[in-house]
């Protein structure tokens, strides 16, 4: 009280009070804002054929690159069952013997592929897992071809005339009674390629990995899809969705906290141009072509990274209005669309919003 | 001399404390603002998954190992950029010059990943600008 009784003594003094609060708050505010709590921290390695960067929310230490590390090598488990270039990896095998009964395929893939038989169920064979020797003609088995040309028209209906032999799809998944599961193909139109799906495994695997080693908070970024946990020290994480004519530009921003999966495809990724046609690599299983559902960026969240990756593409095959249709039939699935006429629309429960709508607010 | 008697009374607990914070307020922001900044690295990854930190501070021309061949990394000016390298798209040297926390260019056909050391959200506070933590592509 004396303090007090000092400014009150010395009026010249008392009319500084409430700058010695200012000063007093912003002493105390100042360090607690910039306590070291925490930060960003992230590292980037090649896998999967594509650029995958773990972020994490933590103090980087020893312990925490550790731990990175270890997702890094969960991801790589994944792609090693999962590539088919690798001539070690059982989907290499089983792409090569089609037709041999596969017995006790390892459970990652089995996981892959029902998961994918359903998602290309649901959306009438838009989403197809077996599209690898389709992937080939076109050129789209390592990235981006050299020279990008057109296969050869005759190459193109062959493909479709083998497939159209068969009256059921040709990739079956048998789980006996006792448990043993066995795969085969019906013959190498079905080779598989889960390059649509694979990823989005490797992210969920690699999301359980980081949690279960006790880091809650991080992003998980593999070519372009994610998977997200927790915050940024209590700060959403903030995701550009890429503009698909601009690369430089981001259409929409998303801002999470919790749980979520984001998995985008376009048809501006993947291509080569021939006579001024865009020439993608989602193809549709039905002409054989780059899909020309009018769609040129999906972006799929749901809780699996799995699931936001192959309904990506299954929606942009889809087109617009059986695309709207297939994400509200879906439960914890949102889509944000858009076509090469500019129309573009997103589901209600989309968490993001597009950057022209937001300067306008 | 109202001031000077007032200061030579500013002897309780109190007052000393409002005294030291004041100071503190003041002095503090304008220290954390002048701290010395650590020095900008960035770091090279090559084929065999091998890390090199460098300070963006000394300029350099480095090859490292990739899948198809050496490839060169020139560090200048503060910024790190791919040199030109016969992959079969060019999009790491496409990219040029990058200079910013988080930011990175790579060559994937070459297995070579070049990145700036720090996390795009320290671009948020130096700028202004609107950084991401991701991009969805």
């Amino acid at each position: 009280m004396s303090g007090l009784t000092f400014f009150s003594k010395v009026p010249a003094l008392k009319k500084w009070i409430p700058l010695f609060l200012v000063l007093l708050f912003f002493s105390l505010w100042f360090p607690w804002n910039n306590r070291d709590s925490g930060s960003v921290h992230s590292s980037t390695q090649l896998a999967m054929g594509t650029l995958v960067t773990i972020s994490t929310w933590g103090t980087g230490d020893v312990d925490e690159g550790k731990k990175v590390a270890r997702i890094f090598e969960r991801i790589r488990q994944v792609e090693a069952i999962a590539s088919r270039q690798d001539a070690n990896s059982p989907v290499y095998r089983i792409n090569h013997s089609p037709q041999t009964k596969h017995v006790a395929p390892p459970e990652a893939l089995v996981t892959i592929i029902e998961k994918g038989l359903e998602i290309r169920q649901q959306s009438q064979g838009a989403f197809d897992p077996g599209l690898a020797s389709l992937l080939d003609l076109w050129g789209f088995t390592h990235g981006v071809p050299e020279k990008g040309a057109l296969p050869e028209q005759n190459d193109l209906s062959a493909w479709l005339e083998k497939r159209n032999q068969f009256p059921e799809y040709g990739i079956h998944l048998n789980k006996d009674p006792n448990g043993t599961v066995t795969l085969h193909l019906d013959g190498d139109v079905f080779a598989l390629d889960l390059g649509a799906i694979a990823k989005g495994y490797a992210l969920d695997q690699a999301m359980a990995t980081m949690k279960q080693s006790g880091i809650q908070d991080g992003l998980i970024i593999g070519g372009g899809d994610m998977i997200i946990a927790g915050s940024k020290g209590g700060k959403p994480w903030r995701i550009g969705i890429q503009h698909p004519r601009d690369r430089d530009k981001v259409m929409a921003q998303v801002e999470v906290m919790g749980d979520m999966a984001l998995a985008t495809s376009g048809d501006y990724e993947r291509f080569f141009m021939v006579n001024g046609e865009r020439q993608h690599h989602i193809l549709d299983s039905k002409t054989g072509k780059p899909s020309r559902s009018g769609l040129i960026s999906v972006s799929i969240q749901a809780k699996e990274a799995m699931v936001a990756d192959a309904l990506s593409t299954a929606v942009f095959v889809l087109g617009m209005e059986k695309g709207k249709a297939l994400i509200e039939q879906l439960d914890g699935v949102e889509g944000m669309l858009v076509q090469e006429n500019g129309e573009r629309w997103k589901s209600p429960q989309f968490k993001g919003q597009w950057l022209d709508e937001q300067k306008n607010d | 001399m109202k001031w000077l008697e007032g200061w030579r009374r500013c002897t309780h607990a109190t007052d000393r404390w409002i005294t030291v914070i004041s100071a503190v307020g003041i002095m503090g922001p304008c220290l954390w603002t002048l701290r010395p900044q650590p020095e900008r690295m960035v770091i090279i990854r090559d084929v065999h998954a091998h890390e090199v930190e460098w300070p963006l501070n000394r300029d350099t021309i480095m090859e490292v190992d990739g899948r198809l061949g050496p490839v060169k990394v020139e560090i200048r000016d503060q910024r790190v950029r791919l040199l030109e390298f016969n992959s079969p798209r060019l999009v790491g040297t496409l990219t040029g010059w990058i200079d910013k926390p988080g930011q990175l260019t790579a060559c994937v056909p070459c297995a070579v990943i070049v990145q700036v050391k720090g996390h795009p959200s320290s671009n948020h506070e130096n700028s202004g600008h609107q950084p991401y933590d991701g991009i969805a592509r």
